[in-house]
């Protein structure tokens, strides 16, 4: 064993020792030294983190959460808003077409046909709707 | 079988913190931020600097956790947040991370003393403690930081090379060199006091 393994071994003989509170009696120069190197390590630092440093971390991140949460959902609103825009701005250029378009369809877009489409959109659409806003960000 | 153990109990949290159950990131805050604490003040040693790290570390780590496999201790896998944003602060201020801070206490004169002194009976323990600590704090960023893991935290040679992203040998060699310059430093000092 070399002059280095030797040393090495002592610096785990002395950690060891320290950490069990052995006796120092019987430790030769070198592992002496070793263990109140040891002790003065396993020594925390005087400087500390605050005592309400867990909870003030978990407050800081629920926070972040819900304006993140939130930032999300109004993205989204604003997308569907566009989306719907679109839409009827799309609707009011081609709809004369398409109702031209249509005609051989006569039954599907007699008056009666007209109003139950309607009511079915309707539906789907105020249940999406509530659905999409009645969402609330998790805590 | 331990180990798998802890996993699984490191996998239950991060699970519970993702489904979003009260006080469960605060409990991974409470067990962590010793971990960290010790990392970034041995690290970057202004206690101001290390709080607003550790603060980043945490919030870093909120975001980043469904990034967690499993595959290693959670532990190790915060060390290594911790770690990276200490070595982020030190690069932007150009502090070396291995290399002595230029305010070490007779660290280099120490190597001319013998091995042979006996340590205990010579100086008092208190002030031999101070005298260590300031030594301590004279040593590399990254000597600091892998006593303190090693010596205080308690932390495997293994999980401490995982956490700072070097090879065990290095790690060793590090423990080896550090204290082998402190019991140097520790001899020189009562030396000059004999």
């Amino acid at each position: 064993m070399n002059h280095d393994e030797n040393e090495w071994l002592a610096q785990e003989i002395a950690l060891d020792r320290e950490r069990r509170q052995r006796d120092g009696a019987h430790d030769d120069a070198l592992v002496a030294g070793y263990r109140k190197i040891a002790r003065a390590l396993a020594e925390p630092p005087a400087a500390t983190l605050p005592t309400d440093f867990a909870s003030r971390m978990a407050r800081r991140v629920s926070q972040h959460a819900e304006i993140d949460a939130r930032f999300e959902q109004r993205l989204v609103s604003m997308l569907v808003i566009c989306f719907a825009l679109s839409g009827v701005v799309v609707a009011w250029i081609y709809g004369g077409d398409w109702l031209q378009a249509s005609a051989p369809f006569a039954p599907l877009t007699s008056d009666a046909a007209g109003k139950w489409l309607l009511a079915v959109l309707a539906c789907v659409g105020m249940s999406w709707a509530a659905g999409l806003f009645g969402r609330r960000p998790a805590d | 079988m331990k180990d798998a153990g802890n996993h699984e109990q490191d996998r239950t949290l991060v699970e519970a913190i993702l489904a979003g159950q009260r006080g469960a990131f605060e409990r991974l805050v409470r067990e962590y931020q010793g971990l960290c604490w010790h990392i970034l003040l041995r690290m970057v040693r202004n206690p101001e600097d290390a709080r607003e790290l550790c603060q980043e570390t945490f919030l870093r780590v909120h975001q980043c956790l469904h990034q967690y496999r499993g595959e290693s201790a959670l532990k190790s896998w915060i060390g290594q947040v911790a770690y990276s944003m200490a070595k982020r602060h030190l690069e932007r201020r150009r502090i070396p991370l291995a290399e002595p801070s230029g305010d070490q206490d007779g660290l280099a004169a120490a190597e001319t003393v013998a091995d042979s002194f006996d340590l205990v009976a010579i100086l008092g323990d208190q002030e031999m403690q101070a005298y260590l600590h300031r030594a301590i704090d004279g040593l590399p960023p990254l000597q600091r930081t892998v006593l303190t893991l090693y010596h205080l935290d308690e932390v495997p040679i293994a999980e401490i090379a995982h956490i700072t992203g070097l090879a065990e040998g290095t790690i060793k060699s590090h423990l080896f060199r550090a204290r082998k310059l402190l019991r140097e430093a520790l001899e020189h000092r009562i030396g000059v006091a004999a």
